[in-house]
């Protein structure tokens, strides 16, 4: 693959867009061209910026607003002067007679089963996860008794060193 | 009167008995200690990765499955929701893209409240842990361990968490080579 | 069954038509309005829309509201943008100035540019799903993602090279 496909097949390939064989081209024309890197890093840092950006939430207040508009539909629909109340109560009633046949339904449903493969894959994973916090944990440890405590027992030793040599003068 | 009356005790009959799922209604995903690490497409060529979650009522087998032989971790399961890893190998060359994605969990954990109680950076490897707080409890845990050219590792665990019962328990397991687990595609989504 | 439904579109979706609106208009007020409206039509014709197209229905709907926000800010001069926070020329560029700057260049970009890139960068989408829901061929996405990421490149490479 040369410069010039490089550049046009690059966003692309950024964007995880491209079949695997244009991808492995591209990867090995990166490998040996700094102009066409200097692009890829250019596209890179962008991207990095575009996602630098906190994921906009949307406030409940606007779900608050929308609940009436639906409940208003719902509201005008049961005061329709077209609907007798005899109708509104039949209907209700059939409702509320299939409802209670479906949570009767499944309140015996079975629970779902599993597995011995699907149990033991879901022990191995909570293995993995506290394997994963030990990890992160021992590394800290080894990083602060390697680099924080024999610097810090130095210094102290020094200074301890400096008050004997005062006292004995 | 009292015909509407009627109407309104037998709606509020039928919301009750009502088996469906209501317009907000809570579900694990919506807990505080949740954190929903996005799409991992990026690291779909990866030669080897693991992904899982594990939830109820998975996870409530599993628990009941450790009480008599580890009442320790029996008593840290308990309290849980839900166990999402993903780990996947790295190669060298993805260094940015799996920093980036580092970063931006890391943001988003840091708009959210969430506080950092580990950080441990060498040079090719950076492991933080975050835990989100609701009063006095932990509600949630994220480990983020990066192994540059090695492997990553995205661990999230949400539910009523004691941390040093973690600690205790977690010093028994190492982590295997990925290619140990058998645990290519996702459970309990 | 209606009720579940939208409750189900209401999670899956609110986030992202409230983010897509943000960037597209500018400013939060506009982004709650733009949101409420695109859900209340969602309620309105959720009988008559298919399973499998309402991502590309409520995309393509927050768009066109959008733009029509747009067209009528510019005849009716009524352009509310959230106010900028106060800019120290000598101070070190924080992350909150970065994130303010990134938007203001994205908001910035003529229309056409700006949801495309805002649909890819923002929302994560793939080209097929952009050029589905914009009704663009499968080019026409990657010509405009790369014009509108050019002049992006241009409007943030001084910030760039003070970082």
């Amino acid at each position: 693959m040369n410069c010039k496909e490089t550049q046009e097949n690059l966003e692309a390939f950024l964007d995880g867009e491209c079949p695997r064989r244009v991808r492995k081209e591209i990867k090995a024309h990166l490998r040996n061209c700094p102009h066409c890197r200097e692009s890829w890093q250019e596209a890179v840092d962008l991207k990095r910026l575009l996602h630098s950006l906190p994921p906009e939430r949307c406030p409940s207040s606007v779900k608050k607003k929308v609940w009436p508009e639906i409940v208003g539909e719902k509201k005008r629909f049961w005061g329709s002067p077209s609907l007798g109340w005899r109708a509104i109560l039949g209907s209700t009633l059939g409702v509320l007679v299939i409802s209670l046949l479906i949570g009767l339904h499944l309140h015996h449903r079975p629970s779902p089963t599993y597995s011995r493969e699907e149990i033991a894959k879901g022990q191995a994973g909570i293995e993995l996860a506290l394997a994963y916090y030990q990890h992160a944990t021992q590394l800290s440890t080894d990083i602060i008794e390697r680099e924080t405590i024999p610097p810090l027992r130095n210094g102290l030793n020094k200074v301890f060193k400096t008050f004997e040599k005062r006292r004995n003068l | 009167m009292k015909s509407k009356v009627l109407l309104f005790t037998l709606l509020l009959s039928v919301l009750r008995f009502s088996s469906e799922t209501s317009f907000g209604e809570e579900s694990v995903e919506n807990l505080p200690g949740y954190v929903d690490f996005g799409s991992m497409e990026e690291f779909q060529d990866s030669e080897e990765s693991v992904e899982v979650t594990i939830k109820d009522p998975l996870l409530s087998i599993i628990t009941k499955a450790t009480k008599r032989d580890n009442p320790e971790l029996f008593g840290l399961l308990s309290g849980l929701k839900l166990i999402q890893v993903h780990t996947f190998s790295l190669k060298k060359s993805q260094r940015t893209l799996i920093k980036e994605k580092a970063d931006k969990i890391t943001r988003k954990l840091q708009k959210r409240g969430w506080e950092r109680i580990v950080k441990a950076k060498e040079l090719k490897e950076k492991d933080e842990i975050y835990i989100k707080t609701t009063g006095e409890k932990i509600a949630g845990l994220v480990v983020l361990s990066i192994q540059y050219g090695n492997e990553a590792a995205f661990v999230n665990i949400v539910g009523n968490i004691n941390l040093d019962s973690l600690g205790k328990l977690s010093s028994q397991f190492h982590i295997p080579g990925l290619d140990s687990l058998d645990l290519k595609t996702g459970d309990e989504k | 069954m209606k009720r579940v439904r939208f409750g189900r579109i209401v999670k899956s979706y609110q986030h992202s038509i409230y983010g897509y609106s943000f960037y597209m208009l500018g400013n939060r007020e506009d982004a709650e309005d733009i949101t409420q409206e695109v859900l209340i039509k969602a309620w309105q014709n959720i009988d008559s829309i298919g399973k499998g197209s309402i991502k590309n229905w409520i995309i393509r709907v927050t768009k066109n509201l959008c733009i029509d926000r747009i067209r009528h800010r510019r005849l009716n001069q009524t352009i509310k943008p959230d106010p900028p926070p106060p800019r120290d020329p000598e101070a070190v560029i924080e992350g909150r100035e970065i994130q303010e700057r990134v938007r203001e260049a994205i908001g910035n970009l003529p229309l056409t540019l700006r949801s495309t890139v805002v649909l890819r960068e923002i929302q994560g989408l793939k080209y097929r799903e952009i050029s589905k829901i914009l009704e663009i061929p499968i080019n026409s996405v990657k010509v405009q993602l790369w014009r509108g990421r050019k002049l992006l490149r241009q409007a943030l490479s001084p910030m760039q090279n003070e970082l």
